[in-house]
């Protein structure tokens, strides 16, 4: 076990979104959390990189439990992981070299080898070195989120936290981020954990997948446990909500 | 009514102990941070381009309305040899640290908001924090530092410029030349009001800083929570501002009294 929730609560105004959820996430798995939207799926990812804390319970990640650290000790933790924003969250006053590589800066390298691992990163989301002078606002939205994940990638970490990571995209550039995070995930070894509403991806690369309804889990299980559950919830939830790829799927 | 009233009072002390905190936090970082210096010489000299034009403009005319003024109520007690020390008294004791941090608020104030709010909803805040970077020490620290030394830049520019400007209109329109505006400066303006002046300045800018800063930084709710964040920015530092007005003038008065009645300096 690599992540695990232990009776995880938290509510905003008053209103619940994690409802006493535990479940645990397996080193090197593909890990997909599906819902609706405003279930909570973004608020359990926030969780285990500490960006936000529980009312009650745990959060653990490699034995080390999240909610009790400091600052300092955070940010320690944080290195063994890259989140990839739902907004590709590229800081526009810099280039795309500097976003690659902002979270190395600090580390006494020299400008040829921020550029060479810059580079390095890229090329592992396919993208050529061209771009590295430019803004972000002077490349498409896709390499934009191609970038984020370059940049996640930096400190090399163990975790890869991916926030509906092909929203707002076409269907082409979405496949093609998908096959990245099967890619990444499998040659680099890192446990990824993608929260999504994408049912038609999440069966196509996910190890396991968690279904989140009202702050509780009404699924947990692996592509095929998902696809034959006899649940009626969960049948009536995945008819409902993703209705158009599940029937593509079937 | 009365609960309305309450309401907004507690409203109001709550966001006045939010700021202040906001402001001590990022200057704690600023302290235990040492390789800061590059970020904040480049806020320096951001705020300073973007600001220099406005206050040259503003310091020009504001020179230029105030002799106007001091010229017609002196000329009728035939005292314009007091034009030049009342006019730059005015500018640098009042004038000037306030024209300046209400531009300041207007243009950079309302800058930091908007940027520091849009960074906050588009997850780059989150992201940098992700990346093992504070994000006070980041953005915050350097644009803060950045306005309040800017403002002090500012205010010496813009007074050079409000006091010329003074001096020549003086010159054309009121009839008094330069070195009759010039000997009674020394006489209105000592150490203790020009000190008094860049005090002055320095809490403005601080205010502006703070303000602008927590409200885009603590921005939620996407382009209308940018938007409702810089409006309250702009709105609530012109309101602080004239409430640190009061209580500077009146804190700095008391001190002035002091200082002469225990060594009996001016």
């Amino acid at each position: 076990m690599s992540i695990c929730f232990d009776k995880v609560s938290k509510s905003f105004g008053g209103k619940k979104v994690l409802d006493q959820i535990s479940f645990e996430i397996n080193k090197g798995e593909i890990f997909f959390i599906i819902g609706k939207s405003g279930v909570g799926k973004s608020v359990t990812l926030k969780h285990i990189i500490g960006l936000l804390k529980p009312e009650q319970g745990n959060i653990f990640l490699d034995e080390c439990c999240v909610n009790e650290l400091n600052s300092e000790e955070l940010t320690i933790l944080r290195q063994k992981c890259g989140m990839v924003f739902q907004h590709p969250a590229l800081l526009d006053f810099l280039n795309i070299k500097d976003n690659v590589c902002f979270g190395i800066r600090n580390q006494q390298l020299t400008a040829e080898e921020l550029k060479k691992s810059a580079c390095a990163k890229l090329a592992l989301v396919h993208l050529n070195e061209k771009i590295l002078n430019q803004y972000p606002h002077e490349v498409s939205f896709g390499m934009q989120k191609r970038v984020s994940i370059a940049r996640a990638l930096t400190l090399n970490p163990q975790y890869l936290l991916f926030d509906e990571p092909t929203t707002s995209l076409d269907p082409i550039s979405k496949n093609a981020i998908n096959d990245l995070i099967l890619e990444l995930s499998r040659s680099l070894n890192v446990t990824s954990v993608v929260v999504s509403h994408d049912i038609d991806c999440a069966l196509k690369i996910a190890d396991r997948i968690l279904v989140l309804e009202d702050g509780k889990i009404l699924a947990l299980g692996t592509t095929t446990e998902i696809k034959n559950s006899k649940n009626p919830f969960l049948i009536e939830f995945l008819s409902e909500t993703f209705i158009n790829s599940w029937d593509q799927v079937s | 009514m009365i609960t309305y009233v309450k309401n907004t009072g507690f409203d109001f002390l709550h966001e006045i102990g939010a700021i202040t905190s906001f402001f001590i936090q990022a200057m704690r970082t600023f302290r235990k941070t040492k390789d800061n210096y590059d970020l904040i010489t480049t806020q320096i000299s951001l705020v300073l381009t973007r600001s220099y034009t406005t206050v040259m403009i503003a310091g020009i005319f504001v020179g230029a309305i105030l002799v106007l003024q001091f010229d017609l109520m002196l000329r009728s007690y035939d005292a314009q040899i007091f034009l030049g020390g009342l006019n730059t008294s005015a500018l640098v004791r009042e004038i000037g640290p306030l024209l300046i941090s209400f531009l300041l608020a207007g243009k950079i104030g309302a800058y930091s908001a908007a940027e520091l709010g849009t960074m906050r909803v588009t997850e780059q805040i989150d992201a940098i924090e992700c990346l093992g970077t504070n994000p006070i020490q980041y953005l915050i620290v350097p644009r803060m530092v950045a306005i309040m030394i800017s403002s002090l830049i500012l205010l010496m520019f813009g007074l050079v410029i409000s006091i010329f400007s003074a001096m020549l209109i003086a010159q054309v329109f009121c009839g008094v030349n330069f070195l009759r505006f010039a000997s009674s400066i020394p006489r209105f303006t000592g150490l203790w009001t020009i000190s008094s002046g860049f005090i002055k300045s320095l809490v403005y800018s601080t205010i502006v800083a703070s303000v602008a800063c927590y409200k885009g930084y603590t921005a939620t709710g996407g382009a209308r929570g940018v938007g409702k964040a810089v409006t309250q920015a702009s709105v609530y530092v012109c309101f602080y501002i004239v409430i640190a007005n009061f209580l500077t003038s009146y804190f700095l008065d008391f001190i002035y009294e002091m200082g002469r009645l225990i060594f009996g300096i001016y």
